[in-house]
């Protein structure tokens, strides 16, 4: 069975050839999937990567950028190999998202 | 690093701040409580994450274009380069992962990469692939009407041109190696550099003098 991320072949529109710098964001996550990959760290592979984001249903890999991609594929694969928890990752979230950085009680 | 509005293909003229629902900004935090945790627990270290970064942004078509020139100004190196990618850019201190094969064009033959499943590219000389590399319509397109694809580039090959289009894999990355235009014999390798383009590399375009 061709899987959604099998493109070679089909048809498609002319490409959009517009230049584009990789924002801090992007760079970030893609350095920090090169770390965990490298033989140092090798808390996952680039295999595993490449399969989460394989997984992803059509609808969602179509609708995330190739760097989201990377980010939710992270995500996940790091909560199945148990080296975050959701939890944490969304105690996390809130914290930052409160502007509570380091556990600091703020009002 | 330049933002400029057209830089992105989530458009968006109004600047109006990233919202909580914004799927960028969404993923943005997500990657920062991902390290960040990452960071705390000891898997990553702050500082490591830096010297990864600099590696990465180190990476430049400009090394490319070095071989590219080698090759093109001692016969025996471009021997080794086409027979064995890996040892032939050790010999210039880069260091490849996996498997680096470099296709040669010629009067006859006319080559150009992709990845067809996702983004496979050999970064260690080229750097971060662009954009379109990346894109669905590329690793769609052109590996089923490449001459079409390379026209958008302003490409245009004769009939009598064959093109081979390599994909790349996980396991293997290729990289073009130009023709030399034949002005440009005998030029030092410095000055032949500056004539080659990432997308000489990639097979988009050709070198010109």
């Amino acid at each position: 069975m061709v899987q959604h991320h099998d493109v070679g072949g089909q048809s498609g529109r002319p490409l959009d050839r517009q230049e584009h710098d990789l924002s801090d964001f992007e760079r970030r996550i893609d350095a920090l999937c090169l770390m965990l990959c490298s033989p140092a760290t090798r808390v996952v592979t680039v295999e595993e990567l490449r399969r989460v984001k394989e997984q992803m249903k059509p609808a969602e890999y179509d609708a995330l950028s190739y760097y989201e991609r990377w980010t939710e594929g992270l995500y996940r694969l790091l909560v199945e190999k148990g080296v975050l928890s959701e939890a944490e990752i969304a105690t996390k979230l809130r914290q930052n998202a409160e502007g509570d950085h380091g556990g600091v009680p703020r009002r | 690093m330049s933002h400029d509005h057209d830089d992105h293909d989530h458009d968006d003229h109004d600047h109006r701040p990233p919202q909580p629902d914004d799927p960028v900004s969404r993923y943005e935090a997500l990657e920062q409580a991902l390290r960040e945790l990452l960071i705390e627990k000891g898997v990553v270290t702050a500082d490591g994450l830096r010297r990864t970064m600099e590696v990465l942004e180190s990476a430049s078509p400009e090394n490319g274009a070095r071989i590219v020139a080698r090759a093109w100004s001692d016969p025996a190196f471009k021997e080794l380069l086409l027979q064995d990618g890996q040892a032939a850019v050790a010999s210039l201190g880069m260091g490849p992962t996996g498997r680096f094969v470099v296709v040669e064009n010629t009067p006859e033959r006319h080559n150009v990469i992709v990845c067809t499943l996702c983004s496979c590219y050999p970064r260690f000389v080229l750097g971060f692939p662009p954009a379109w590399y990346k894109s669905r319509d590329y690793r769609a397109r052109v590996v089923h009407e490449p001459r079409a694809v390379l026209a958008e580039f302003g490409l245009k090959l004769s009939d009598d041109t064959e093109v081979v289009v390599s994909d790349s894999t996980a396991e293997i990355r290729y990289m073009v190696l130009p023709q030399q235009p034949p002005e440009t014999k005998g030029w030092p390798e410095e000055k032949l550099a500056g004539l080659i383009t990432r997308d000489c590399l990639i097979g988009t375009a050709v070198a010109r003098a």
